[in-house]
């Protein structure tokens, strides 16, 4: 394969004629602006459509992806992305819709809000959502913004913000954004919050707990009600982190569970893609008595009619421009609609069954991170390995070579050797039990041959990735050759 | 590596009357892993024992870096910035980090000899 | 059950092997108190097909900007996407894989976004810039919290009154955290930035000013007379620009710039109501490792051929946690492709001939609204594809040409006292002159 950068492809004279000239006589953009304000030069390629086409295409076939391979990344649900949402949320009447059309023209779109909103709100028991963040850690950032201005509004001085040390890094990162100190509360050797330590931490000054059910290490927090009790028992309030909603689609609510303030990755839970990294989206819920400090504009009816309600007294402002990433919601409202209740509820069971599955068939061969049950996804602890000498970054490579994506590795950070494994519900039996044959093979070469596990990958486009030079020596864009 | 003091949370000393050179040990460097970026103080800047002066970061990773005796720092090792892969190579010598002139000498009290550095690591490796 | 594959035959097995006889079982150890025992009443599945016929329907209620003479802009603007950028996108390898963690079975991804972060150093002059950000106004938002930490010591904050009231509100939104003041300042009667007022309300505690070049109102502000300003005070200068602006104005950086962010929704992305789009967030290299997101760089691999990776994602939360640059963990990488994907296919000659065609367009129109007397123009014609006019009873006005199927522009009076009756237009490339002249004669026939 041609491996040049797309600027390296370009020649002179090349152009693809994609736009037409308007019928009237043209005038220099130096007839208006002054000379100084306008550039000499534009130093971008020049290349024909195939050019460009043949280039993205063949990058495209470099990647490993869900329709392509297995991906079992844990906390990210790399779950399988419906077609039919795709082809919907692509329909014109949806993707040609400006943000200042007037709300007469734009009924359907609203509509599609109004409802992903109520069936979000009948999923979790929170009272109302707002759509406005494009992704879970804008989403954590918009929920802990909400919580500050609930304290602030009651005149209360609170700076701190308990967060378990298994948690996701977003958690403290948003704290910190919010202006809070993170106060982290340890787990268990069982890897679940330890609640005699969370008792001594929750005081006066804490404004609220975050915190991710199942957590990190796949675990569903048992105890949360007393969680919930402590927390509330100072006037703070108790957020959670939904990346892991997946779990208890149907089985629980956030509300049930002392929840204040929540928000759900529908880039995970709700099957909307995840291209290469974004978008994504979230919804943020709350609690009848916080629905004033939502985002603005919510979407609400009057006289059969949607509109923008700007009106809530206490809203935190706005978090993006307009109203979140629109056809990602789409998507999601496509996909509640397509599984109906008693198949959201089938998603919770699969995916928990099938982590279990994979935590049963190898836990003789990988030491587990936790003896308790988990839920949605399965934390394995390559230590046994370390000691021959592989750690978890290798097999995660060796991984690779089988055409499976690696897990997540060395995550939770209280995990040695730590590979996260969510299989998802849309994987079946026969995918697991092929997952669940490599992974012992690969243990067997462990066994065999530990010293070739420096090498692995073999069989990819390149071969192991020196992350180090990257950091030393960065090279974040391409330069002309003699520039 | 003789006349080494060593703090528990792995930074090194060299002490030579009231001057001493600080580092972090070969196990501190290993754990860490390739150390891609280095931030140092200034020369000036005043510390406590066991408070953060510097901060390494290797590919995956952020260890900050605790000041074993309280002193003052009358040089960095300006070097490490365009190459930190010596506190890899040679994290006694090349890879030192600051010099400092030493306030207290009793902050010596609290801080560990080579081989009772020897014993604390094997410790905690039995830990995890 | 769509979507899932295990048979009921297979789903008994598995849970035999975990000694379990039911899914339900899958869930003892939850606190019965919190399990839902009744029917939450969410509607029944529906088939693909009716899923399809229900979608279609609601979306039937929308009338698209295909049905409008539209001259609608402020921030998302209709320009034409080439039909390869779709397709390319489509690729299920770009748009069902995650971020790129693991390099080696993600080269593609990776090289594209190497690319793509290219181009925006190309087309800003800036030295380094991330794999993109949420959207222009949390890209805003971004751009001032890395000046605050860049000058740790200094919290105020200097805004211009014609940065996107959108991008103004997130950004308040994006202070609220901290101990920070926000300080606007405003516009002069022609509409550019009061250098008077900036100059003196910066102060030893500025960290950085904020302002919008074209601006709000469509201007192309005078950054040089701005920068000898901020220079001596050690005040960072943050600008928010649109992309497709830059194919024939002066580079940020060659301007003095510190930090450019905006909006790439221009760059081949649909409207999609406002979302998603791509934020874009450009600096200068000594300011990098203050950089938040994701970065791509170049590197080998160990037989020592080129390759790309994630780095310096010591920055990042996941490292760093409550000492990160930011949360920011996804961001909007499809977006960013297709991104590289429009620049590449219009190339040099086709993105000045989008800015020519736009700007000719716009001007067009303002010329021959000049010729009305109802209407006056506020400002003077120092813009790109977009322009403030005035007529009286703006919003009624507006209404009754919505209903001809003419949307020509937005009020922006609600936002701008000062600028009652007020509208705000813009053409893109996709405009004829023929649309220009059915307005105007709109105009003609209402009044």
């Amino acid at each position: 394969m041609d491996k040049r950068l797309i600027f390296e492809k370009s020649e002179d004279g090349r152009e693809n004629k994609l736009v037409n000239p308007p019928d009237i006589p043209l005038i220099p953009p130096e007839s208006i602006i002054p000379k100084e304000l306008l550039r000499e030069d534009l130093p971008l390629p020049s290349l024909g459509e195939l050019d460009v086409v043949r280039h993205y295409t063949n990058l495209s076939r470099l990647n490993f992806s869900v329709d392509t391979n297995f991906y079992p990344l844990g906390s990210c649900t790399m779950k399988y992305n419906p077609k039919v949402n795709e082809d919907i949320a692509k329909l014109k009447s949806f993707t040609h819709l400006h943000p200042y059309q007037p709300e007469n023209y734009i009924q359907g779109a609203l509509k599609v809000l109004y409802e992903l909103e109520k069936f979000l709100c009948l999923l979790t028991g929170m009272a109302r959502f707002s759509f406005q963040p494009p992704a879970g850690a804008s989403g954590e950032f918009t929920g802990m913004m909400i919580i500050k201005a609930y304290h602030k509004l009651r005149k209360e001085k609170r700076y701190k913000v308990i967060i378990p040390d298994s948690s996701h890094g977003t958690n403290p990162a948003t704290a910190s954004m919010c202006g809070y100190k993170t106060v982290v509360v340890p787990s268990t050797k069982e890897g679940l919050v330890d609640i005699d330590n969370l008792r001594k931490l929750v005081d006066e000054e804490t404004s609220a707990m975050m915190l991710t059910n199942p957590n990190t290490l796949g675990l569903f927090e048992e105890r949360i009600l007393d969680i919930s009790e402590i927390v509330h028992s100072k006037g703070a309030l108790l957020y959670y982190d939904g990346a892991n909603f997946n779990a208890l689609l149907g089985i629980t609510k956030p509300s049930l569970m002392g929840f204040d303030v929540i928000h759900l990755n529908l880039h995970k839970t709700f099957s909307t893609p995840h291209g290469s990294g974004g978008p994504g989206a979230a919804g943020v819920g709350v609690k009848d008595e916080l629905k004033e400090f939502l985002p603005v504009p919510l979407v609400d009816t009057k006289n059969g009619r949607y509109y923008f309600n700007y009106k809530l007294k206490n809203s935190i402002g706005k978090v993006k421009a307009f109203y979140g990433n629109f056809t990602v919601l789409v998507r999601a409202c496509a996909y509640i609609l397509r599984l109906g209740e008693e198949g959201l509820k089938r998603v919770a069971q699969h995916s928990v069954l099938n982590a279990n599955y994979l935590r049963e068939k190898l836990k003789d061969t990988y030491k587990l991170a936790s003896s308790n049950r988990c839920m949605h996804e399965v934390v394995l602890s390559c230590v046994w390995q370390k000691e021959k000498g592989v750690k978890a970054v290798d097999i995660a490579k060796r991984l690779i070579d089988f055409g499976i994506h690696p897990p997540t590795m060395y995550f939770p950070l209280i995990v040695k050797e730590a590979l996260m494994i969510e299989p998802t519900e849309t994987e079946s039996k026969s995918t697991l039990d092929y997952f669940i044959q490599i992974m012992k093979q690969i243990n067997d070469e462990v066994n065999s041959s530990p010293d070739n596990f420096k090498n692995y990958p073999l069989t990819t486009p390149v071969r192991r990735v020196d992350e180090t030079y990257a950091a030393r020596f960065p090279d974040i864009r391409w330069k002309k050759s003699g520039v | 590596m003789d006349n080494l003091l060593f703090s528990k949370t792995h930074e090194w000393v060299k002490i030579d009357n009231d001057i001493g050179w600080v580092g972090v040990s070969n196990y501190a460097q290993s754990e860490l892993g390739d150390i891609v970026y280095v931030e140092l103080p200034k020369v000036g800047d005043e510390f406590t024992q066991f408070s953060k002066f510097a901060t390494l970061e290797s590919t995956k990773a952020v260890a900050e870096v605790y000041l074993p005796l309280s002193g003052t720092i009358l040089e960095i090792n300006k070097e490490l910035v365009n190459n930190p892969q010596w506190i890899n190579e040679s994290p006694y010598e090349k890879g030192w980090l600051v010099k400092i002139k030493i306030k207290d000498f009793k902050d010596k009290d609290n801080l560990l000899n080579e081989d009772s550095y020897r014993e604390f690591i094997e410790k905690e490796k039995e830990n995890i | 059950m769509p979507y899932i594959l295990n048979t009921n035959l297979q789903t008994e097995e598995m849970l035999r092997e975990l000694g379990l006889s039911s899914c339900e079982e899958l869930f003892h150890h939850l606190p019965s108190q919190i399990k839902i025992k009744e029917n939450l009443n969410l509607p029944r599945g529906l088939s693909e097909h009716s899923l399809r016929e229900v979608m279609e329907d609601i979306g039937s209620k929308n009338s698209t900007i295909d049905e409008f003479n539209s001259f609608l802009g402020a921030g998302i603007y209709d320009h034409y996407i080439p039909s390869a950028l779709e397709h390319i996108v489509s690729r299920c390898e770009f748009y069902t894989s995650y971020t790129p963690y693991q390099a080696e079975c993600s080269q593609g991804v990776l090289q594209a976004l190497y690319e793509y972060q290219t181009y925006i150093c190309l087309l800003t002059g800036m030295d380094v810039t991330n794999a993109s950000l949420y959207d222009g106004a949390s890209a805003l938002g971004e751009a001032v919290l890395m000046s605050l930490r860049l000058k740790n010591n200094r919290n105020k904050v200097l805004v211009s009154h014609s940065v996107h009231p959108e991008y103004r509100r997130v950004l308040a939104t994006y202070m609220g955290g901290g101990d920070f003041s926000l300080q606007i300042v405003p516009f002069t009667s022609q509409g550019f930035i009061d250098l008077e007022f900036l100059e003196n309300n910066l102060d030893e505690n500025s960290s950085c000013f904020v302002l919008q070049s074209p601006n709000f109102l469509g201007l192309i502000e005078d950054l040089d007379k701005v920068r000898a300003i901020l220079k001596d005070k050690g005040v960072l200068f943050i600008l928010v620009t649109n992309p497709l602006s830059l194919p024939m104005l002066k580079e940020p950086y060659k301007l003095g710039v510190d930090i450019v962010c905006g909006d790439g929704q221009v760059l081949g992305g649909n409207l999609n109501l406002g979302g998603p789009t791509l934020g874009f967030l450009a600096t200068k290299s000594e300011y990098l490792r203050q950089l938040p997101g994701r970065i791509v760089g170049r590197t080998i691999d160990i037989l020592g051929n080129g390759c790309f990776c994630l780095t310096l994602q010591t920055r990042e939360q996941h490292i760093k946690r409550e000492k990160a640059t930011s949360n920011i963990c996804s961001n909007q990488s499809l977006n960013a492709i297709g991104a590289a994907i429009y620049l590449s296919l219009l190339g040099k000659d086709g993105l000045k001939k989008v800015w020519l065609y736009s700007f000719n367009l716009a001007h067009y129109l303002y010329n021959r609204l000049k010729e009305l007397e109802l209407v006056s123009l506020p400002f003077g014609e120092r813009f790109f594809n977009e322009f403030v006019w005035h007529i009286e009873g703006a919003n009624k006005f507006l209404n009754r040409l919505a209903k001809r199927k003419i949307l020509a522009g937005l009020s922006i009076g609600n936002y701008y006292p000062q600028l009652k009756n007020c509208i705000l237009s813009a053409c893109t490339e996709k405009k004829k002159a023929s649309d220009i002249d059915e307005l105007i004669d709109n105009i003609k026939k209402l009044f």
